[in-house]
């Protein structure tokens, strides 16, 4: 059971990391760089938990805090770039901060531990081990995906709320065409770095979430593949609309753990996918209609019903 | 330093290669192709992994590259970019899907993506000029380099081809009233781009005598670099923008530390990328006002 509740924590882990591309690709921007605030949000995490004595709500936020400035930094001069410039500079960022969590060193000598595994906190190239606080704290895996999914579900409602509000007709104005957004007055540039900071936020946290669970994190677990697999879940899943990317996330989560023979093919099947979804259904598995009929459709079943019921009643 | 700065600038011409592929791509066919450098990858390691199982001379396997990647390429464009034609967005995405792909299945070839040894004819050769010595297979790649970017350019500019080749990827309509084959000449360019980014990889792989599953993520973000460093208008920009970077790589590592060598390039870019856009926002400001 332990196996599966690990599976349900990586999910939900992975429902986050989908979210953090989705903000971004709200307001048209693709974004390869979700990597680097994962990255970020697990060492800055898992240091305030191994290193400072933080509880785990606090790293998870502080992880959240410190992605969405790294976001900041590397949106605020970018996001006014158009066309592929704005992905190629996620790009190097991503590469760039990754070449840093595979060569920084601090902390402070372990007292216990065998010879080469005595120190406490980021270690180069030999990654950051002992991530010991559910361990340390007694908490069960079964308990840990409870809180990741508390998050998660969190995350889905914020999302449900902005989606509904003038914020979200914004972004999708600015998605559509930036210069009709521009002169009918929306700051675009503001709008585009509010949501790219969002989604550093939640790949932030996302990250801080996964060295917790992972126990173990090295600069190499957040390469460019980490990015391309998180705008898969949003491609495959659906862009339009906020279901996708928890759908798209969730499936390809789930599905190669439930077909155990596909597991080892798991990358090539989303590749596939992603080709696939693009060339026959480029809104991705669950469009805005898709949404919006399954509404009217599930609204007339419950009119329906309620109507029998009155019938029925004397 | 002065040897470190000649050894930049001789590394520089592998980057400039892998530059002259990229700028046909996405300046010349105006395509968002992510999957460029793994489609290098594949048809260099394939043809490495299959000269060294047969025992291949080395000018049969760089055939074999050749023979590999082109129609490698030629069906990622027709897959992403002929069928897949919506939107921008949704091309780049298809060959985000082909690189993860091609990836895995290296991974899942006999080889298992790990490194394959490629035959260096100019292993030891050095040359020595004073006190600096230099490889004479990085000199050779430079001069190489030099001369396809010189021979690109003039086909571009000079002949009837390069004219039909930027008139089919700028606007459909405007090739079809001049009467240009548009499928044949992009077809062409696209065979052009690739057979330029086989060389790239097979250079690259001999300097280095081997092969692995990495060099496709390597090139692809390079190549990008080299793009943003370069810009898209004009191949002797993104030559001195590969250059550029080699030395800066090299003297970067002399200055830092070999660990902290790709962070010279990416940090780089990022400065430059966000020069760019404050130039540009203070362009847009100045109008407005």
């Amino acid at each position: 059971m332990s196996y599966w509740f690990t599976v349900a924590a990586l999910t939900g882990i992975n429902v986050l990391l989908a979210y953090s591309v989705y903000a971004s690709f709200m307001s048209g921007q693709v974004s390869i760089g979700q990597a680097a605030f994962f990255g970020v949000g697990a060492y800055v995490g898992a240091s305030l938990t191994v290193l400072s004595g933080f509880d785990l709500t606090s790293a998870v936020l502080c992880g959240g805090l410190a992605g969405a400035a790294a976001s900041l930094f590397v949106g605020i001069p970018t996001l006014r770039l158009k066309g592929y410039h704005f992905t190629i500079a996620t790009v190097a960022f991503a590469e760039a901060v990754r070449v840093v969590l595979h060569n920084i060193k601090f902390g402070r000598p372990r007292s216990s531990g065998n010879v080469g595994d005595q120190w406490l906190g980021p270690d180069g190239a030999t990654g950051f081990r002992h991530i010991s606080y559910l361990n340390d704290n007694g908490i069960s895996t079964g308990q840990y995906a409870l809180i990741v999914w508390t998050v998660v579900i969190g995350v889905i409602v914020g999302f449900f709320i902005v989606e509904r509000s003038r914020i979200a007709r914004i972004l999708r104005t600015i998605e559509e065409d930036e210069v009709v957004a521009r002169s009918i007055g929306v700051p675009v540039a503001r709008y585009k770095v509010a949501a790219f900071v969002c989604g550093g936020f939640l790949a932030g946290m996302s990250g801080a979430l996964y060295a917790h669970i992972l126990t173990f994190i090295s600069g190499n677990d957040f390469v460019i593949h980490l990015s391309t697999i998180a705008l898969a879940f949003v491609v495959i899943g659906g862009g339009q609309t906020m279901w996708g990317p928890l759908l798209g996330a969730v499936l390809l989560t789930v599905l190669p753990e439930i077909l155990r023979p596909i597991r080892e093919f798991r990358i090539e099947l989303f590749g596939l996918l992603i080709i696939l979804v693009m060339l026959f259904r480029p809104a991705g598995m669950m469009s805005t209609s898709t949404v919006r009929r399954w509404g009217m459709a599930l609204s007339a079943k419950v009119r329906t019903t309620i109507e029998t019921k009155r019938a029925i009643e004397p | 330093m002065l040897q470190a700065v000649v050894e930049g600038l001789a590394y520089g011409g592998l980057y400039a290669l892998l530059g002259i592929g990229f700028f046909l791509t996405y300046g010349v066919l105006r395509r968002i192709d992510l999957a460029y450098g793994t489609v290098v990858m594949t048809s260099v390691y394939l043809a490495a992994m299959i000269a060294a199982s047969m025992k291949l001379p080395w000018p049969v396997a760089i055939l074999l590259t050749f023979s590999i990647g082109l129609p490698l390429s030629l069906m990622i464009a027709v897959i992403a970019f002929v069928l897949v034609r919506q939107d921008a967005r949704f091309s780049m995405a298809a060959t985000l899907g082909i690189w993860m792909v091609l990836e895995e299945l290296i991974l899942h070839s006999p080889g298992r993506g790990r490194g394959q040894p490629v035959t260096n004819p100019f292993h030891t050769a050095m040359l020595e000029i004073g006190d600096i010595q230099l490889r004479v297979d990085q000199i050779l790649i430079l001069v190489l380099a030099l001369a396809l970017a010189g021979l690109v350019t003039v086909c571009l500019t000079h002949s009837r081809v390069g004219r039909a080749i930027r008139v089919a990827s700028y606007d459909a309509d405007v090739a079809a009233l001049l009467g240009i084959a548009r499928i044949r000449t992009l077809t062409l360019a696209t065979l052009i781009s690739a057979g330029i980014g086989s060389l790239a990889g097979w250079s690259f792989a001999m300097t280095q005598s081997g092969i692995d599953l990495h060099f496709g993520m390597w090139a692809t973000v390079k190549g990008l670099v080299i793009l943003a460093l370069g810009g898209t208008r004009h191949i002797g920009f993104i030559v001195t923008a590969a250059l550029g970077l080699g030395m800066a790589e090299r003297v970067g590592s002399e200055v830092i530390g070999a660990g902290y060598r790709d962070l010279v390039g990416y940090g780089v870019i990022l400065i430059l990328l966000a020069t760019e856009a404050f130039v540009r926002s203070g362009e847009r400001n100045l109008v407005q006002s």
